[in-house]
């Protein structure tokens, strides 16, 4: 069965490429949201394997957005992600977060989404 | 008045009354009788000469001496046997009373409003009218009005009630006015009113106790009242010559002063000795600062004066011809404005101490909030440098490594035209990355100042002007590196603002010393209107200049176009 995927992120740019990725990684991506609130309601609707969310959104930050999604959508694998380090917002803020886990930007792949979301990794 | 108008009104009074003994001579009649009524009116002119010369400004001085010539006029011409001379007298003698009535609300710094100035011209107008029914009373031998009618019965009877009652009602709206003003006084404003206003009330009522038994009404005023109405009358040029005095002899309070700011120490003590020595608790002192043209009070905070609009008055205070600051009292210190400069003179050294110290204060208070804003502008620079790195180079670069990364993992499955898709966006986002990098050191610092110099520089921002700019800008030797970086940043953030606001067609750029300072001007011919405010660019280099121990002036007057200018130290 294909995985499904959600990708939150302001950055159209990024959308574009990490979209890209996901799809050469097998996943099918079936939404994209710009900001956290839009993030909460997609992801509702769609209920996808994946959401691959940005931490810094126009309206609520990302660690927000995971806690809320982790409510309102608890089968999905959240994986947060930023152009800073995780040591940039804090290992215990992460760690606190319920994601799956936080890949800095520059570091992300699509072999490895594939096996967090198929629960492999 | 003059000195000469004062003399000649006193060489006036007593030719009148010389005439009056020479007349009561003539006529037989006892020359002592007339001595009351010639002291009385007087201690009238003597009382005016002497307000006259102490308030020459002032019009109680001329108006007491008028009522005294009026009054001694009418005695002199009453000693002369002639119908014409009686007539005359008859109306002077309510005239001395419209002189006085106008000198009530006159006093202490003339009329306070046209409704004022309207009930005193109906005194004058009554006795006009009056003429035809005044009379010397129940006397044969007098002489007679030649204007006079009978006033006992028919139209002449109506005429006199009219006459009376109007004047009556006259002096009700004196009473009115009088006690309204009493109310409505504050504390220094009763002080200077009180030695009038009781009289007064006191006079009024009697005086309509008397008018009204003269029509026959039974108010039960007769000869005792009239005695007191006398009596008020004659103390009346005391009581004004008094009330004018009482400054004088609040004069010694000036003395104390001095004393008092002996012990003056910075911080509200000279206010206070201020406002005892004034007698007024409301008194406020403002210091002139001249480098920003306005007042600051004690604490070194910017004050305005108060516009007079009749509540506060302002008492501005020099010192060797240079202004030091403002008194904000109550207007019923105007009364007496040689008082008012007396203190200030003789705390003059200490409103200059206080005005020194004020002023130190509001520099501080201007370094400690340029200190603040300088961090903050520093801090919002970084801030907006974190954001742009954020949103700008990071970004590409981390796409430009993913496309690569990507790029990687397509060559190992052989599909190379993916891979290289990929490697063309990768190059893309490197391009663009670069670009934005070159843009934000430009921003974070001109490379071209430290390499090639301020006119190269300046030259060059004025090149990417959208706006027209000619650049005249010569300097003698090399500049210290903060003073090249401060004048280019008023270049710089004058043409910024010239190009999204002022709708300028030509700016002109001027860079020149002036001996050891350097002078920087921007001026456009746009919409003009700019101005210093709180948060903008322009206070930003305001700060900055003034860290250099330099000044910024902005001149932009509506429609006149914006010229900056910043003189900065070189030293």
């Amino acid at each position: 069965m294909t995985l499904t995927a959600v990708i939150v992120d302001d950055h159209g740019g990024f959308r574009a490429m990490a979209c890209q990725m996901l799809e050469d990684a097998g996943f099918e991506v079936v939404g994209e949201a710009f900001d956290g609130a839009g993030a909460v309601e997609k992801v509702a609707a769609l209920q996808p394997d994946l959401v691959l969310l940005d931490v810094q959104l126009p309206d609520i930050d990302g660690f927000t957005v995971a806690a809320d999604l982790s409510r309102t959508s608890p089968g999905a694998v959240v994986v947060l992600t930023s152009v800073r380090n995780a040591d940039d917002y804090g290992q215990a803020r992460v760690a606190a977060t319920p994601i799956r886990r936080f890949i800095a930007k520059a570091e992300l792949s699509g072999a490895t989404l594939a096996e967090l979301a198929a629960g492999t990794q | 008045m003059s000195g000469r108008q004062r003399s000649a009104m006193a060489g006036l009074a007593v030719a009148i009354m010389g005439v009056g003994v020479v007349g009561a001579s003539v006529r037989g009649d006892s020359v002592l009788q007339l001595v009351p009524l010639f002291s009385a009116g007087a201690l009238f002119v003597i009382a005016g000469l002497v307000a006259a010369g102490r308030r020459p400004e002032s019009v109680s001085g001329r108006l007491l001496s008028a009522t005294g010539l009026a009054w001694l006029g009418a005695q002199t011409l009453l000693v002369i046997p002639n119908a014409l001379a009686a007539t005359v007298a008859l109306a002077l003698l309510p005239l001395s009373l419209a002189f006085l009535a106008h000198l009530s609300l006159a006093f202490p710094n003339g009329l306070a409003s046209r409704a004022e100035r309207v009930i005193v011209a109906v005194p004058y107008a009554l006795v006009v009218v009056a003429i035809p029914v005044l009379d010397l009373g129940d006397c044969t031998d007098c002489a007679r009005n030649v204007f006079g009618i009978d006033t006992d019965r028919g139209f002449g009877r109506i005429w006199y009630a009219t006459v009376m009652l109007a004047a009556t009602g006259t002096a009700l709206s004196f009473l009115t006015v009088l006690v309204r003003r009493w109310r409505r006084g504050s504390v220094a404003a009763r002080r200077v009113l009180l030695p009038v206003v009781p009289g007064a009330c006191l006079f009024v009522v009697v005086y309509v106790s008397a008018l009204l038994s003269e029509l026959g009404l039974p108010t039960g005023v007769g000869t005792r009242g009239a005695l007191v109405a006398l009596v008020l009358l004659g103390l009346a040029p005391v009581v004004f010559l008094g009330g004018l005095l009482r400054a004088r002899l609040a004069r010694g309070h000036v003395g104390r002063l001095v004393v008092e700011l002996g012990d003056v120490s910075p911080g509200g003590a000279l206010r206070e000795a201020l406002a005892r020595a004034l007698g007024d608790p409301t008194v406020e002192v403002a210091y002139w600062l001249a480098e920003r043209s306005g007042y600051v009070d004690g604490q070194g905070q910017a004050m305005s004066l108060p516009s007079g609009d009749g509540h506060r008055s302002v008492t501005l205070i020099e010192r060797s011809g240079k202004p030091v600051g403002a008194l904000i009292h109550d207007p019923a210190l105007r009364d007496d404005p040689a008082h008012v400069d007396a203190v200030c003179a003789a705390a003059g050294l200490a409103l200059e101490n206080e005005r020194l110290h004020a002023e130190v204060l509001a520099r501080l208070e201007e370094v400690r909030a340029s200190r603040a804003r300088i961090v903050e502008a520093g801090d919002a620079a970084r801030k907006r440098v974190e954001r742009n790195l954020h949103d700008g180079a990071q970004q590409r670069l981390v796409s430009l490594s993913l496309a690569i990364g990507m790029a990687r993992s397509k060559l190992g499955t052989g599909a190379m035209s993916d891979a290289e898709d990929l490697l063309g966006q990768a190059s893309q986002d490197a391009t663009c990355a670069i670009k934005e990098l070159r843009e934000l050191a430009r921003g974070l610092h001109p490379a071209m100042l430290s390499e090639v110099g301020l006119v190269a520089a300046v030259q060059s921002v004025a090149e990417r002007s959208p706006v027209p700019v000619e650049v005249h800008a010569s300097t003698n030797g090399p500049l210290s590196d903060s003073v090249e970086a401060t004048a280019y940043y008023v270049v710089a953030e004058s043409l910024t603002n010239v190009a999204k606001y002022a709708r300028a067609s030509s700016v002109q750029v001027r860079i020149e010393h002036c001996g050891d300072r350097l002078r920087v001007e921007v001026a456009d011919d746009g919409t003009g209107g700019a101005e210093i405010r709180p948060g903008s660019g322009l206070e930003g280099l305001a700060d900055r200049v003034a860290v250099l121990e330099g000044h910024l002036e902005v001149h932009s007057s509506p429609g006149a176009g914006t010229r900056i200018r910043a003189d900065l130290s070189c030293g």
